[in-house]
């Protein structure tokens, strides 16, 4: 027998082997083009000659039809717009817009307290500082200064003695002792023997030194006198 | 609150070696974090992974719902997609492992459900009644030969267990290769050819009572 003979004979020995439960296995594969070419071969040729399974066949390509011509569900119409919501919802409570969020959330129950406590501590400052600002007027002559800044204060009769020349304006800087080391006539008398006069009186008068917290320091002072009269 | 963002490099592009060019780029914007690539992507996949859920769960709400957490999973795990596979079959893989678990969940806790298909429809979003259908559209008794051929179907896929019911939707109605579907499920390509061929023929079964009174040769 020759090798075409042989090959023949073999080809159809497996053919008579392929059975409509063999064939029918294969269907479904068959319409996806999944199968060898040698099982394909092998199912068209018994479909050719067996009714049944060509029937069964037949039913599987009506069924893909079918399966073709159902209409999809309709999709919802806010289902894109709610999907995109969602998802940026879930995009911002990421890992750092989270803590962010707990951080807030943690801190929100305190705002009112701590806002309340900050201007309540504003307040009693600001009376407090108001109380020292009243006790200025009220320090006497021997009270060490605890507040911020005292002026210098003319000693004994000197205001009376500079009262006494008139309308007078002078500009004298005083030490930290309370003694006169500068001074300008800023306006006043034009003698210049009451200049002299005048010069005189500021150097040997005594003045209460400025104050920093209790401590002297120098200072300047503008003593004026307008429309005094004796 | 401030988005942050990251920004794309080449890196990004060289990541996803199977992909086509414009996934690629669309998986590094994904990845960059960027609002449009996200918006991009559930408008190309929202309707197919909605379509596939309700034919899987058979209600529509609990379909818009996977819909929603598929890509918010997505947006999770965008730097875990390899791009071994396309990202349409990696967002079935993510919307099947979420419907494979709900309909385990229901069927553990015995939830029986009476399923109206006009209530469907109104929930679908049609907002109206079932057969008041606009002049311009199809006429009632279209419409109601729709709805009887989408209701035999829907039965006939729901007699189905749910591993034959998952790859016959992937295979005639979304048309995921055996590769793609295997990819999908977790199974090897000779069990989705077994699967398919049995889902196949149950679903014939169950639909020759319809299609004979339609005249098909079935």
């Amino acid at each position: 027998m020759t090798a075409l003979g042989m090959a023949v004979r073999k080809a159809l020995g497996r053919l008579e082997d392929f059975d409509c439960r063999q064939a029918q296995e294969r269907m479904s594969a068959f319409l996806d083009s999944m199968t060898s070419d040698e099982e394909s071969g092998l199912l068209r040729a018994h479909v050719a000659c067996c009714l049944p399974c060509q029937r069964q066949l037949q039913g599987y390509v009506s069924l893909r039809r079918f399966i073709a011509s159902v209409q999809m569900p309709d999709v919802p119409k806010a289902l894109d717009l709610e999907t995109r919501i969602r998802l940026s919802h879930a995009r911002t409570t990421d890992f750092i817009g989270e803590l962010g969020l707990r951080i807030e959330n943690m801190l929100k129950p305190h705002t009112v307290p701590v806002v309340a406590g900050v201007l309540a501590t504003v307040m009693c400052f600001g009376f407090l500082l108001g109380s020292f600002g009243a006790s200025m007027g009220r320090l006497g002559p021997g009270d060490a200064a605890l507040f911020l800044y005292t002026q210098p204060r003319a000693r004994g009769p000197l205001i009376s003695q500079l009262a006494e020349l008139g309308d007078l304006t002078v500009d004298v800087n005083i030490d930290q002792k309370g003694k006169v080391y500068a001074g300008v006539i800023l306006n006043g008398p034009q003698d210049p023997e009451l200049h002299q006069w005048l010069r005189d009186v500021l150097l040997l008068g005594t003045f209460d030194p400025a104050m920093v917290y209790g401590h002297p320091v120098p200072s300047r002072l503008i003593l004026s006198f307008v429309g005094v009269k004796s | 609150m401030p988005m942050l963002y990251r920004e794309l490099s080449y890196s990004d592009l060289s990541r996803v070696d199977g992909a086509s060019h414009d996934e690629t780029l669309l998986v590094a914007r994904l990845r960059a974090g960027e609002n449009a690539a996200y918006d991009e992507l559930v408008r190309a996949h929202h309707a197919s992974i909605y379509h596939a859920a309700y034919r899987m769960l058979r209600n529509a709400a609990e379909a818009a719902d996977v819909t929603q957490d598929v890509f918010v999973k997505v947006f999770r795990h965008i730097e875990g997609f390899r791009g071994e596979a396309s990202l349409r079959t990696w967002l079935f893989r993510i919307a099947f492992s979420e419907i494979l678990n709900r309909v385990r969940w229901s069927r553990r806790h015995c939830l029986h459900r009476t399923i109206s298909i006009e209530g469907e429809a109104e929930k679908a979003g049609e907002g109206h009644a079932p057969l008041q259908v606009p002049d311009e559209g199809p006429s009632p008794e279209v419409e109601l030969e729709r709805r009887e051929t989408e209701e035999a179907f829907q039965d006939a896929l729901w007699k189905l267990s749910e591993e034959h019911r998952s790859v016959a939707i992937l295979r005639d109605i979304q048309g995921f290769s055996y590769a793609e579907i295997a990819e999908i499920l977790g199974i090897s390509m000779g069990t989705v050819k077994s699967r398919l061929a049995r889902a196949r023929s149950e679903l014939k079964r169950h639909l020759i009572p319809y299609l004979s009174v339609q005249g098909i040769d079935i």
